[in-house]
């Protein structure tokens, strides 16, 4: 088995259904401007000929050179035409290549979801049954413990012995495309288990789930699951405090995707307790403009289903999925008003995992002047990102987290996806080691050296925010639940 | 390939009417505007030669596909290649054909 990474990544989104990797689409550009340039060549060819006549060189009693010249330019206008001809239809298949499968693609993730919510829906029914039987705490605390083991590489030492260390050991299982499948599929048909479950008839479950009006899905779901985490003193949510734990003046202006991903803050766990922030807000001052914000948001902190003192936590993931004010987001609004960020001040937004599910609903949800998103690996799938502003989604096809958001239900973000672990082993002992910010950062890497035009125009307009800057400040915030 | 098509001119001698055939001057300037024209061309046409494909799109291409798409690049090369060569030698014949009628004045 190879040990290189795979350095193919898929494109999509942007507006657009297609699907594709980035090298096809930089192909078809280039066959799309070899064609351009092969008509203005054949345009080109016909004026040169048209400078000497016919009579001109038999008035001028003009050498047979001069006819043997006139001979190559009638040959090199048809190969010309002919090379034109056949660039614009090699280009024209491949769009039509990545069309095609786009359309595919969506049609089987719409075919799944409803196989796996008829599926779903009858689980559902036939839960009361195994309630009956099963100790009612059990499917809650298991489920606590699989999420928390999905989304915490290198943490699964802190999960109950047995189950963190088969899901280490096993991780190949968990980093693949096929489960991470399986799990968005699930994930979306968790409204059908449930309706199942309370007995509903299955056409109202239908015509309410995602597959039908919309109005109960993945968010609903979540929603019932706090609910019944609350009734046990679990997934509840809380106050939360944010303090500005430093400020730096000077730096630079991001560029590109992996520098924005560098920048996001990092909560780690040490000897003296948790180090690190949550959130860094870099303010850029341009003289004559108002100040500009891009706001860092970090990953889940705390895997505990009983909320502590960590404001991203798992109490802050299901709230967040659910749409409910979650912990984290209260946190990252309050650290953006003590920086000064207002309604109307321009702020790009970028985060990493659950962070990346915050940075999105606050871009999304017309509180500010958005102008940007950069998430990284976050469960972002069902959100209605909006548009108006740039936005760049990285997921892995064998990362599991991004799948707990379900499928994506818009395409103005361009998504950009790349399979981790394609063609090598996985480290042992890390549960889901395609979700660790350093394989994302190659994924970032290789997106911004990227020549599909859609993801490049993207980058770009992203990296315009802030240019010229004459100061810029960064504030990193600590945020903290209090007890109510 | 890198080829010198410059002809060196006397200025007075094709301002002299009484030295030169008019059909003559006409016929140099005239050539030796198509000589300027097929630079440009032979210059757009490498350019669209750099930007044609060497291979299939990523590692994710197989089979047929791969083949198929492999095959036509390669065509595609082939006659852009075709195509410079053959301007290249309008290059030529015009550059020859325009040092031979400047011989003739």
């Amino acid at each position: 088995m190879a040990e290189r990474p795979s350095e193919t990544i898929v494109v999509s989104g942007g507006g657009s259904v297609a699907v594709a990797s980035d090298a096809l689409f930089g192909d078809a550009q280039s066959l799309e401007a070899v064609h351009d340039e092969l008509r203005r060549a054949a345009s080109a060819l016909v004026s040169a000929d048209a400078v000497v006549g016919e009579r001109l060189l038999r008035r001028a009693d003009a050498p047979l050179s001069a006819l043997d010249a006139e001979r190559e330019m009638d040959h090199a206008l048809g190969v010309v035409e002919a090379a034109g001809r056949r660039a614009a239809a090699i280009g024209f298949v491949l769009r039509a290549a990545a069309h095609g499968y786009g359309v595919a693609d969506e049609a089987a993730a719409r075919i799944a979801q409803q196989l796996a919510a008829s599926l779903g829906y009858s689980i559902g029914r036939l839960l009361p049954l195994a309630a009956a039987v099963v100790m009612p705490a059990l499917p809650p605390v298991l489920a606590a413990l699989l999420v928390a083991a999905l989304v915490a590489p290198k943490q699964t030492g802190a999960l109950p012995g047995a189950v963190g260390a088969w899901l280490a050991d096993n991780n190949r299982l968990l980093t693949n495309p096929v489960t991470v499948a399986l799990v968005r599929a699930g994930v979306m048909s968790v409204d059908d288990v449930i309706g199942g479950a309370l007995g509903l008839p299955s056409s109202v479950v239908h015509a309410l789930g995602d597959e039908g009006a919309g109005v109960a899905g993945l968010n609903t779901a979540a929603g019932v699951v706090a609910a019944f985490g609350a009734r046990v003193g679990l997934l509840v949510e809380t106050p939360v405090a944010t303090r500005a734990a430093g400020t730096h003046d000077g730096g630079t202006v991001p560029q590109g995707l992996a520098q924005r991903l560098d920048r996001i803050p990092q909560r780690v766990a040490g000897a003296d307790g948790p180090r690190g922030g949550h959130v860094r807000i870099e303010r850029y001052s341009t003289p004559g403009e108002p100040d500009a914000f891009a706001v860092y948001v970090t990953g889940t902190a705390d895997f505990s289903p009983k909320a502590g003192r960590e404001a991203f936590d798992l109490t802050s993931n299901v709230s967040g999925i659910a749409e409910l004010p979650a912990g984290s987001v209260r946190a990252v609004q309050d650290a953006m008003r003590q920086a000064g960020v207002t309604a109307d001040s321009p702020v790009q937004f970028a985060g990493f995992s659950q962070g990346g599910l915050v940075a999105a609903t606050l871009a999304a949800s017309g509180d500010y002047n958005t102008r940007g998103l950069v998430a990284v690996g976050a469960p972002t799938g069902q959100l209605t990102l909006g548009e108006g502003y740039p936005a760049v989604l990285l997921e892995h096809t064998d990362d599991i987290v991004p799948a707990l958001g379900g499928n994506r239900v818009e395409d103005h973000a361009v998504l950009v996806q790349r399979e981790a672990f394609a063609d090598r082993a996985t480290p042992e002992g890390v549960a889901v080691p395609s979700h660790d910010r350093d394989e994302y950062r190659r994924t970032a890497q290789l997106a911004d050296a990227a020549r599909s035009a859609t993801l490049v125009e993207t980058v770009d307009e992203l990296d315009a925010f802030g240019r010229g800057a004459s100061r810029v400040t960064s504030t990193v915030y600590v945020a903290e639940r209090v007890a109510k | 390939m890198t080829d010198d098509f410059s002809v060196n001119i006397d200025p007075a001698a094709v301002l002299d009417p009484a030295v030169l055939d008019p059909a003559a001057v006409e016929a140099r300037l005239a050539l030796s505007a198509q000589l300027a024209a097929l630079s440009g061309v032979l210059a757009r046409l490498e350019h669209a030669r750099a930007r044609v494909p060497t291979g299939a799109p990523g590692d994710q291409w197989r089979g047929p596909a791969q083949l198929a798409y492999g095959s036509s690049v390669r065509q595609l090369g082939g006659q852009l290649d075709e195509a410079i060569d053959a301007v290249r030698a309008a290059r030529r014949y015009t550059a020859r054909a325009v040092a031979t009628v400047a011989s003739h004045g």
